[in-house]
């Protein structure tokens, strides 16, 4: 209602419905500003402006900028995907962890003083040419968008039927289609549930909810959990491993439970696709001798065996051959054989990719007693 | 493990110790023990297997552990020690076929999974005595031999048992033939017959080390009393590989390797085949004549063991007669010993032929002018010393003296009468004696007056 005696013909009704739009728009963008940038909690990962990451409208006069992904508009108002966040080149003190980028430097097993992958390793190679052991579509996961499909292996290998994450969620509702690539997340991706189709809904509030650290008991959220993996737990270097030590690494959550279903250790997150080589009858066993390469085992079961070398003398930490521990509170820089000596799948194995087939953490195909093996099979050298 | 660790340090310390005193020498010791200066983990000859994907390099641990049980997504079946085959042996007297041990896939010269198809491993008799003739090339195909009148082999099912009873690190899902062969450790001894340093046994007693690589370890240790056999077709060669001077520091201990199982103080082994338990070993002074007892009166042997003069006693190696995997003949008898043929043209070594195992050491009547091939008559009537059966000793079970022959004919199975001969194995076995022990006959038959060795 008009102000008593102001006279307000058509036009100016348009300009003042206009202006209280406008008001209204700008009230709202603040608020969502406020939210997005001020409401976040204090150790959130993301910070920074939220044109970082965030388009209002896809739209800057009519164009979009040549830091878009052209593949938009996006969910969420990003301005790009997974990849083109975190494609780049890593640094040590890098707040954005990168999996793929140009010519990582990888060295012999990736913990090197030059190497530029992290934890994860880089999708890099898998788009490089093989050459015996190194390079070519088995060196990583082949993930859509980032990586060609791998022309050998249409399902993930070792998939029996899709195990269920700590909310209860399976890849794929239990069934893989023939073909069908691996994504960053959702039905058929690592991070996030596997019940949401939309990749960014799948890990919905885990950028701004990130708090870092040790991630214990983290219920079904995918904020919560291990590098934003539903019910995982662990300790995230706050680096994301790039050139780790004894002292500065992921502490990857494992249990001394070979044929369990528990959804908490890092390897149960690959069991969910690769569940045939994780547990279960035929598949591993329980005990020596191993049908399979067992996980989550703790090789102090093992008293007086070749694995008591592991580490060298005091039996350091060695971040190239990661082994993974019952409490994950803190870094463990040495390992004492008592449920700290857990082999899991990232024991041998870059979750994204390394320059090794099979994505090794080191040449293991390529070496003649199997590499880094030796650090656990310490009498095959 | 330690000792090898404490045999590479002092090594090492000499070596260093030396090179601080004085240049120019080198400092040789034996390779260290490991995967990568084994047989299989050699980057050049190693496993290679030719269904692999070539990015595995030879040698590579997956050609026979595949880890996942699965190379690029194919759902094969999965083993124990994620073994890429079976080892599935079981049964006590069988056909052996290449799903009965993982080491069959590749030991063999039909279909071998190894690159090339074929992987020969020659028997002992050939391998380090030099008898190449009509010889079965693969391990399998030794296993089941073309057989003569009895054929023979280490039973794996029985080996696997036994082991499995014994050493504590022989898992259920072992293949039997880790009993002897660390598949990790062991070397190319084909390769190098006459350098022990590339053994490819382990004692299973100590199953993280190889047996026969160090000093300590081969038949020099009986100080002097080993001689090693002829080289096949030779009397101025030897075992191993054609030597030109018997030399024991070239040939690993197989006596206290052997009776790490045959001992006479281990436990004891039945044999399916035999239907009892096989006679055990005494290799010691205390025991038998082939081992570290002197002998107690002349004998009549062939070269090179007839000329040694001062010698009261020889130690035989096992392999100097006997096969350690299998053989054509009864209890792994070798198909050459000494440097000969062992069946001499005959068609095998049946229950009377037994002689013809003797006969390369020994001399037969043959071999003394006397009378014929694997007649033994001389050896045991008129000749004194160990020749039993002569002058006062001459006498029979029935209290008489032997001009009767009643001796021969009185066994069961012997063949007849008379002159005919008298199965070798009567008497004369591994812990023999007369009398014997058992108290069956010859018991009766005292030549010494007492007790005294048969064998």
């Amino acid at each position: 209602m008009p102000a008593s005696g102001t006279h307000i013909n058509g036009d100016q009704r348009v300009d003042a419905a206009l202006l209280v739009s406008a008001g209204f728009v700008v009230s709202v963008l603040a608020l969502l500003v406020f939210l997005l940038c001020w409401v976040a909690p204090v150790h959130a990962r993301v910070t920074g402006p939220c044109s970082n990451c965030h388009t209002m409208h896809y739209s800057q006069n009519n164009s979009i900028l040549s830091e878009w992904d052209e593949g938009g508009p996006h969910q969420a108002l990003l301005r790009t995907d997974c990849g083109g966040c975190h494609t780049g080149t890593n640094e040590f003190g890098g707040k954005t962890p990168f999996v793929m980028s140009d010519a990582p430097e990888y060295g012999e097993s990736g913990i090197e003083a030059n190497a530029t992958t992290l934890a994860g390793g880089s999708f890099y190679w898998v788009n490089q040419p093989a050459n015996k052991a190194v390079g070519g579509e088995a060196t990583g996961h082949n993930v859509a968008g980032l990586t060609t499909a791998d022309s050998i292996l249409h399902t993930p290998p070792g998939f029996d039927g899709g195990r269920a994450a700590a909310d209860g969620s399976r890849p794929g509702g239990g069934t893989w289609p023939s073909g069908q690539q691996v994504t960053c997340a959702g039905v058929y991706g690592c991070h996030g549930t596997h019940s949401e189709a939309a990749q960014t809904s799948a890990i919905h509030g885990a950028h701004h909810g990130d708090l870092g650290g040790a991630r214990i008991n983290p219920g079904n959220a995918p904020a919560a959990g291990y590098r934003f993996l539903v019910g995982i737990e662990g300790y995230e270097d706050p680096n994301w491993e790039i050139r780790p030590t004894a002292d500065a690494h992921n502490q990857y959550k494992g249990l001394n439970n070979p044929g369990g279903s528990n959804t908490s250790t890092i390897s149960s997150l690959c069991a969910r696709c690769h569940g045939a080589y994780h547990s279960g009858t035929g598949n591993t066993g329980t005990s020596s001798p191993w049908l399979r390469h067992p996980t989550d085992y703790d090789m102090g079961n093992a008293s007086s065996s070749e694995y008591r070398n592991y580490g060298g003398m005091g039996n350091s930490y060695n971040p190239a051959v990661p082994l993974a521990s019952e409490t994950v509170t803190s870094v463990k820089n040495k390992v004492t054989f008592s449920n700290d000596t857990i082999v899991t799948c990232l024991s041998c194995h870059r979750a994204h990719g390394s320059k090794y087939y099979k994505a090794m953490r080191w040449n293991y195909a390529g070496s003649v007693n199997g590499g880094l093996c030796t650090e656990c099979h310490s009498s095959k050298k | 493990m330690f000792k090898h660790t404490v045999r590479v340090f002092i090594g090492h310390t000499i070596c260093l110790g030396v090179a601080a005193f004085l240049s120019g020498i080198t400092c040789v010791h034996a390779l260290e023990v490991n995967y990568t200066n084994s047989a299989h983990g050699n980057a050049t000859y190693g496993v290679n297997r030719s269904d692999m994907p070539d990015a595995y390099a030879v040698g590579n641990c997956a050609h026979c552990h595949v880890q996942h049980g699965s190379v690029d997504g194919s759902a094969g079946a999965v083993h124990g020690f994620a073994l890429f085959s079976a080892n599935l042996v079981e049964g006590a007297d069988i056909t052996y076929k290449s799903t009965d041990s993982v080491c069959f896939q590749c030991h063999t010269t039909s279909n071998s999974r190894q690159q090339g198809g074929s992987v020969p491993n020659p028997d002992y008799a050939e391998t380090f005595g030099g008898f190449s003739e009509n010889s079965d090339q693969g391990v399998l195909e030794q296993y089941n031999p073309d057989t003569q009148l009895e054929d023979s082999y280490h039973n794996l099912d029985e080996v696997r048992i036994y082991a499995a009873q014994n050493f504590a690190w022989f898992k259920e899902y072992t293949t039997p033939c880790e009993a002897c062969h660390n598949p990790h450790i062991a070397r190319r001894n084909k390769a190098h017959v006459k350098d022990p340093t590339y053994t490819a046994i382990s004692l299973p007693s100590d199953h993280g080390n190889l047996w026969g690589d160090d000093a300590g370890e081969t038949m020099a240790r009986y100080g002097g009393d080993y001689q090693a056999p002829f080289y096949y077709n030779s009397t101025t060669s030897y075992e191993p590989g054609g030597l030109l001077n018997s030399d024991p520091s070239k040939v690993p201990d197989y006596v206290t390797f052997c009776n790490e199982c045959h001992g006479s103080e281990k436990a004891p082994i039945y044999s399916t085949r035999r239907e009892r338990n096989l006679v055990m070993v005494n290799w010691s002074a205390a025991g038998d004549k082939h081992g570290a007892r002197g002998r107690d009166g002349k004998t009549w042997l062939r070269e090179p063991y007839a000329t040694i003069g001062g010698k009261s006693n020889y130690v035989l190696s096992c392999v100097d007669c006997h096969e350690p995997h299998a053989s054509p003949y009864p209890f792994l008898m070798r198909r050459s010993i000494n440097g000969q043929p062992l069946n001499l043209n005959e068609p095998g070594l049946g229950p009377d032929k037994r002689g013809f195992q003797c006969l390369q050491c020994h001399q037969d009547d043959n071999a003394m002018g006397y009378g014929g091939v694997n007649d033994w008559a001389r050896q045991h009537h008129g000749l004194g010393g160990d020749s039993p059966y002569s002058g006062r000793n001459n006498i029979g079970p029935s209290g008489k003296p032997l001009a009767n022959c009643d001796c021969h004919g009185a066994f069961e199975g012997d063949i007849g009468s008379g002159k005919n001969p008298i199965r070798c194995e009567i008497c004369h076995y591994h812990g023999s004696s007369v009398p014997n022990p058992a108290g069956e006959w010859p018991a009766t038959v005292t030549p010494k007056n007492g007790e005294q060795k048969t064998f």
